[in-house]
């Protein structure tokens, strides 16, 4: 899978301008039939891309997507109004889902920095947060294995819940409190508040196949809102 | 004594981590569980503890059946102490965190103020009952997470890698407080690779490889095999190899080393 | 204390509010919830991040920006990018909050500030993330007062208690930081030849990394500093230097692996030191294939960090350092959180860089079993104080004798100093 990522045929920007460019366009119009068939050529794509994640979160968003349409039936918001919201948000969301699954962080991050002019200490940040979730839910799993041997488990009153899971917390943010400091210390000694330029490895120029595909995703954006 | 009977698990369909094992712990000694890496130690203690449950056979504590059992009931039996301290401690004092686990279990107020207070002395931390768990030493954080363990007065104690990190001087003072607690009657569960802390304190080994239970019996006998033992992925132990370099009968302890050594010499003089 | 942090460490605030986010994005998912409404344990996280280094507003703005990108990176939203707006202002204002201390009250001597901090932070960015979704996606009305508003409250609150709980304990740990650590060193004499392979021993708390870390030229900013100190590596002061040169001379390695991987492939992390020095793309290319090589992951280059062992991430660690080409390489305990496998095929390459490419290796252990057989030279320290360097037969017989750490002599040498004195 990181293999893909990192050959994926578009650059980064170009999946961030596409999902900024398809966003626009879905908050333009309230017409059914326009937001369906973004729908479905969004899909398309997705399914496309070949990623096993992509095709997990496609699952859940849709999910997501009936159930915030039937909140708002709820409360009595007209049929047309609901449904064309919750196109809304899953074409909006699945636009970034498609960008996050197919590019790599670094890659991401580099377009960030490079190219939209983010200050490279926050988009580093973004990379750390991504780069430590996978290692943090190890270690959650750790710590409620640890407690469940001294007799912790889940009471059945919600409110007792959350304050039973400060167990499982408490450990977990004293530990990160702790591992700060020795990461500060390896970030400066690996020349991280080194003034001078830095290089951007994973950074890519937009070639003239992203520039063809902004063209045609604009178009079809265009064309779609405007027929109906 | 602690059963497995006819025991199999796997993590996934096609990876059976154990493959129908049958084994009897007594729960009066120290039983070291030994084999090379990701043969299934930890997933052993796992399944005593009721962290894993197996998709075969059971385990059974006396005449109790443990294995269907969630870790929170088989805590009041088994304390499970893990390598690292610092994925439980989260009290604001070490009397909290020692007082937790027999909070939990539902025992009087009375009980466990004695038991806190006892596993509290045994374990040398009586003193820092009021400091912060979080800013101990690596030494005091793993006798405390020991101390919180023993507060639910279980029969028996998994220590899971116990000395990993810690200095050879926190070594000593922990090994020999395993030894007090066994000679009280706690029966321990001891994972580890360090086969000189195997051969000096263990009663038993249990040897884990291929699924199964490759080797039960006493370390004496164990080491005596060379062959054997490498083929299990273990190493000699130092005294061990000590004794086969001096050619002296062979020694388990470094106390037991010296001593054959002066009987030797006396001998040769 | 916890002044001295704000003058030392500037890395402190990233590092912090990375680790925490991180735990806020798995809480979002693991966490229980009420009937379906889970509080917003980003907020909580950076917001205790603010409380704990008090940061400026600009960088109060930049976590909530960071915050931001990730929700939206990573939530189910019916409005994903509201996200990055209502962070930014929330944590801005949080860090104003913060900064004029307005809200640090107590009561019955209990100090509520990261409650009402918490849950000020949390309205504005519910709130604002409520307004937009309610405006953009054109919700009804009924449903944003009656739903998502009290919603909105509710996770404030429950987000409020929940803070409180862990903050005031997590702030000693802040603000203590391993007192074991901070042990000051007095009056040390050391001198390390080029392209030795040396070793300072001592129990945990001796002062083992402190001095490794002042010879790395890391802790003279973390701390007050020295008093009537020298220290040289070739002729470069170490205490005078700027860290961009020490950067040049000398590469550490510390115990705590996981804190010094930083990005998600073994590719990235070799390349993220070397891209911070400003090399070429094509010159980190190069490089990076020849470390790979050096330390035994030549093939696994795409491979996720999570994915590999103990032994294989503290060897990545090595590399990334390797890759910086410095003369010395400084190791804090490298094989303490890695299995005796893992540990011996790191001491091998050690072996094999002081051999082969003369790199001088300094390593800080309190266990020899693995290093023994390496080293000609070993110093052992107590209390922060050098209680003897020299040659390794010279300094473990000193050991022996007047019983500085004497557990840590392998059992065959204090076997065959007691042959010879006749005690057994």
């Amino acid at each position: 899978m990181p293999e893909n990522k990192k050959n994926a045929a578009l650059a980064a920007l170009t999946k961030l301008l596409m999902a900024i460019t398809v966003s626009i366009a879905v908050l333009w119009t309230n017409n059914l039939s326009a937001l369906s068939i973004l729908t479905g050529l969004e899909i398309i794509i997705a399914l496309a891309a070949r990623s096993k994640p992509l095709w997990k979160g496609l699952g859940g968003l849709a999910f997501f997507a009936v159930i915030l349409a039937v909140i708002q039936l709820l409360f009595s918001a007209p049929f047309s109004v609901a449904i064309g919201s919750a196109f809304k948000m899953f074409i909006m969301a699945v636009s970034l889902l498609i960008l996050v699954a197919t590019s790599s962080t670094q890659e991401i991050t580099a377009s960030l920095v490079k190219q939209c002019h983010l200050p490279y200490e926050y988009a580093f940040m973004i990379t750390v947060v991504l780069r430590f979730v996978p290692d943090l839910l190890k270690e959650s799993k750790a710590v409620r294995e640890a407690q469940a041997c001294r007799g912790f488990h889940p009471a059945k009153n919600p409110l007792r819940r959350i304050i039973d899971y400060m167990m499982i917390i408490k450990p977990m943010v004293f530990k990160a409190i702790a591992r700060s400091e020795n990461m500060a210390i390896s970030l400066e000694l690996r020349g991280f508040s080194h003034k001078g330029k830095r290089t951007f490895l994973a950074s890519r120029k937009l070639a003239w196949l992203d520039y063809s595909v902004l063209v045609i995703n604009a178009l079809i954006c265009i064309i779609t809102i405007k027929s109906f | 004594m602690l059963k497995l009977e006819n025991v199999s698990f796997a993590y996934a369909i096609n990876n059976k981590i154990f493959d129908d094992i049958n084994i009897e712990i007594d729960t009066q000694e120290i039983v070291a569980i030994a084999g090379r890496n990701g043969t299934g130690k930890t997933t052993l203690t796992r399944l005593i503890m009721g962290l894993l449950h197996p998709q075969a056979g059971r385990i059974k504590l006396d005449e109790m059946v443990i294995s269907d059992k969630p870790p929170y009931i088989i805590a009041k039996n088994i304390g499970y102490v893990f390598q690292n301290p610092d994925h439980q401690l989260f009290a604001s004092t070490v009397y909290e965190e020692a007082a937790y686990a027999p909070k939990q279990l539902g025992m009087t107020e009375e009980e466990r103020d004695k038991y806190v207070k006892q596993a509290l002395i045994n374990t040398g931390l009586w003193d820092k009952k009021d400091f912060m768990p979080q800013t101990l030493s690596l030494g005091d954080k793993q006798r405390l997470s020991i101390a919180s363990a023993l507060a639910a007065n279980p029969r028996i104690l998994i220590l899971d890698e116990p000395t990993s990190g810690q200095d050879c001087r926190e070594r000593t003072v922990l090994l020999r407080l395993m030894r007090k607690l066994n000679n009280n009657g706690l029966g321990i569960i001891l994972v580890t690779h360090d086969m000189d802390i195997l051969a000096e304190h263990a009663h038993k080994v249990v040897v884990i490889a291929d699924k199964q239970i490759a080797y039960a019996g006493t370390p004496r006998e164990l080491f005596s095999d060379e062959k054997k033992t490498i083929e299990l992925g273990l190493e000699l132990p130092e005294t061990v190899r000590i004794s086969k370099e001096m050619e002296i009968e062979l020694s388990l302890t470094p106390q037991e080393l010296y001593e054959k050594i002066t009987a030797g010499r006396k001998k040769n003089a | 204390m916890a002044k001295k942090y704000h003058q030392g460490s500037d890395l402190r605030w990233i590092t912090i509010t990375t680790l925490l986010l991180a735990i806020g994005v798995i809480l979002r998912l693991i966490s229980p919830n009420i009937g379906g409404i889970s509080l917003n344990w980003n907020i909580v996280m950076y917001v205790t991040a603010i409380l704990l280094c008090r940061p400026t507003l600009k960088q109060g703005l930049g976590i909530g920006i960071v915050s931001g990108i990730i929700a939206t990176m990573t939530s189910k939203a019916a409005l994903p990018y509201a996200n990055l707006l209502s962070d930014p202002a929330a944590a801005w204002s949080c860090a104003l909050l913060v900064k004029t201390r307005i809200f640090n009250i107590k009561i019955s001597r209990i100090c509520i500030e990261p409650m009402i901090v918490i849950f000020i932070t949390t309205f504005i960015s519910g709130g604002i993330f409520v307004s937009l979704t309610k405006i953009v996606l054109a919700l009804p009305m009924s449903l944003y007062l009656y739903a998502m508003l009290p919603a909105v409250l509710l996770v404030a609150a429950l987000g409020a208690l929940a803070g409180q709980l862990f903050y005031f304990p997590a702030a000693r740990i802040f603000n203590s930081d391993g007192s074991e650590k901070n042990f000051l060193l007095k009056n040390i004499n050391l001198n390390i030849s080029k392209g030795e392979f040396f070793v300072i021993t001592g129990v945990n708390g001796s002062g083992k990394s402190t001095l490794l870390l002042s010879l790395a030229g890391a802790r003279p900013s973390y701390f007050a500093g020295f008093k009537d100190s020298q220290l040289f590596i070739d002729d470069i002061d170490i205490i005078k230097s700027d860290s961009a040169v020490l950067n040049k001379k000398i590469g550490v390695v510390m115990a705590d692996y996981e804190a010094q991987l930083v990005t998600e492939t073994i590719n990235d992390e070799i390349a993220f030191s070397l891209e911070n020095a400003g090399l070429s793309p094509a010159e980190i290319i190069k490089k990076r294939a020849e470390v790979l090589q050096k330390v035994g992951l030549k093939n696994l280059g795409n491979r996720q960090i999570t994915s590999l062992s103990g032994g294989q991430k503290q060897r990545l660690v090595l590399a990334a350092i390797l890759a910086m080409d410095t003369e010395v390489l400084v190791l804090d305990e490298p094989v303490a959180a890695v299995d005796p496998e893992g540990a011996r095929e790191i001491y091998d390459l050690l072996y094999k860089l002081n051999k082969h490419d003369n790199k001088t290796i300094i390593v800080v252990e309190h266990d020899l079993k693995y290093v023994m057989d390496m080293i000609s030279h070993m110093a052992v320290l107590e209390n922060g104080q050098l209680m003897f360097t020299g040659e390794k037969q010279d300094c473990l017989k000193y050991m022996y004798t007047n019983k500085v750490y004497a557990e840590v002599i392998p059992l065959r040498w204090k076997i065959r100093w007691e042959m010879e004195q006749g005690l057994c």
